[in-house]
């Protein structure tokens, strides 16, 4: 799937619980920055997930917050502060300590432990958030060892606690051509075949890709037509004459001379069981 | 108070009002993350995480008017599997798509809606049950699930899309 094609249906699942591979979740979430179609049929993927969850747990044995647990959490909210609390108190009730604080960052006397000290326990109070605090880890390091000037630590402390920035997640962007792939279709009662392919390469002059049936037991592999991809390397071919009940191990794709070949020549450039 | 003034109340620092939302998503977002941690101080420790984060980031939920259910739902499962590989967040919290479309909430309440979803999922056949199961409450790949169960990777993802649906279907109905 690239940022062109849609994500698979049955991906949408996996993506959402992270149940692809890494490679496949970086090309999902690329495509899913441009395409609106499959961003919705996530978000309907995660509402059904939703009434999966909800479902299962409530059908299962019941289950309380353990005792206690709701002082702890009402403790817990008087000791962290809320963006528009934040906002409040840095427009109404602190200009002073602020200039305290920039005064202080700013003076001869900032020694470099303290800074790091300081942005550390800055960042803990009004930022918290573990994942990017454990980012910050080597930057402060450097500011102990002291490679970033308290100017640009307070720039820091600026946007970690800004409810003004705009926060944009970067992800990986997959790199390289899409890899070949085909489809086939192959019913035996009545000998029917179809094959549909995308990101073929393009094909030299006087050369054509053949399909091949791959039989069991080691016998000699059926050709089962040429085709040729169109500008964008797709290609599509139904056959509805081929012998039927073949006994079918798989299929596979070579480059031959263009008219097709009687066996094939290597290298195998697709196949699958 | 329906969730849109709760969380209005929230975004101006009203604690009462994050007591109101930690009342009424606590214990299913605590029954999500013990479905997954099997281990109440753990899922305790992501319950509170979770709902904190509604306190320091209402406004997310107001701006886009997200189902808040329903998101933490997905938000507390997440976590939960995060915890139980020991790795970090694979995604930040507050970048977590929002899934919309209909009123969870309203429908919690009532009942009827999770009825019928309890009802398609009793209709579902184990190999269509367990792979979900899998992949939603232990965090497998559809690799991992491929491998335990004995069934091609294709059939895995099928069977994972064909039970949602019949959640969606239920749902719809």
């Amino acid at each position: 799937m690239t940022e062109r094609m849609h994500i698979a249906e049955t991906d949408f699942a996996l993506y959402a619980m992270g149940a692809l591979q890494a490679d496949e979740m970086a090309a999902a979430r690329a495509h899913l920055a441009v395409c609106a179609r499959c961003a919705e049929e996530l978000r309907q993927t995660e509402l059904d997930l939703a009434a999966y969850a909800q479902t299962t747990v409530q059908a299962g044995p019941s289950a309380e917050p353990p005792a206690g647990a709701r002082d702890r959490f009402l403790a817990r909210l008087k000791e962290t502060a809320t963006p528009a609390q934040s906002t409040e108190r840095r427009t109404q009730g602190q200009p002073k300590k602020q200039s305290v604080l920039e005064r202080w960052f700013s003076s001869p006397r900032f020694s470099l432990a303290l800074a790091a000290g300081m942005a550390l326990l800055l960042i803990a109070v009004s930022y918290d958030d573990m994942h990017h605090r454990d980012e910050l880890i080597p930057l402060l390091q450097a500011a102990q060892r002291g490679q970033v000037d308290s100017a640009k630590l307070n720039q820091i402390m600026e946007l970690l606690t800004s409810s003004q920035v705009q926060r944009v997640a970067l992800h990986e962007k997959p790199s390289g051509a899409p890899p070949p792939e085909a489809r086939v279709l192959y019913a035996g009662h009545s000998g029917k075949l179809l094959l549909t392919a995308q990101n073929l390469q393009p094909l030299p002059a006087g050369k054509t890709y053949e399909l091949w049936v791959l039989q069991p037991g080691g016998k000699a592999p059926l050709p089962a037509g040429t085709f040729a991809p169109d500008a964008r390397g797709n290609a599509a071919m139904i056959l509805a004459d081929e012998p039927a009940n073949l006994a079918v191990a798989g299929f596979a794709v070579t480059m031959e001379k263009e008219g097709g070949s009687d066996v094939p020549t290597p290298p195998v450039l697709l196949s699958g069981q | 108070m329906d969730d849109a003034e709760l969380l209005e109340a929230v975004a101006q620092g009203n604690q009462d009002a994050m007591a109101a939302v930690f009342d009424r998503y606590s214990r299913i977002v605590y029954c999500i993350a013990l479905r997954v941690l099997r281990e109440p101080g753990l899922a305790e420790d992501v319950m509170q995480e979770v709902l904190l984060m509604v306190w320091k980031r209402p406004q997310s939920f107001v701006a886009q008017r997200g189902n808040l259910g329903a998101w933490l739902s997905v938000v507390t499962r997440n976590r939960a599997i995060d915890v139980l590989r020991k790795r970090s967040p694979l995604d930040p919290i507050d970048d977590m798509p929002l899934p919309d479309p209909r009123d969870m909430t309203v429908a919690s309440e009532k009942g009827w809606m999770l009825d019928k979803v309890r009802a398609a999922l009793e209709t579902l056949p184990t190999e269509q049950q367990a792979p979900l199961e899998l992949a939603y409450f232990q965090g497998l790949s559809h690799t991992e699930i491929a491998e335990k169960t004995g069934s091609p990777l294709g059939t895995v993802k099928t069977r994972i899309r064909a039970g949602l649906m019949t959640i969606r279907k239920a749902m719809e109905a």
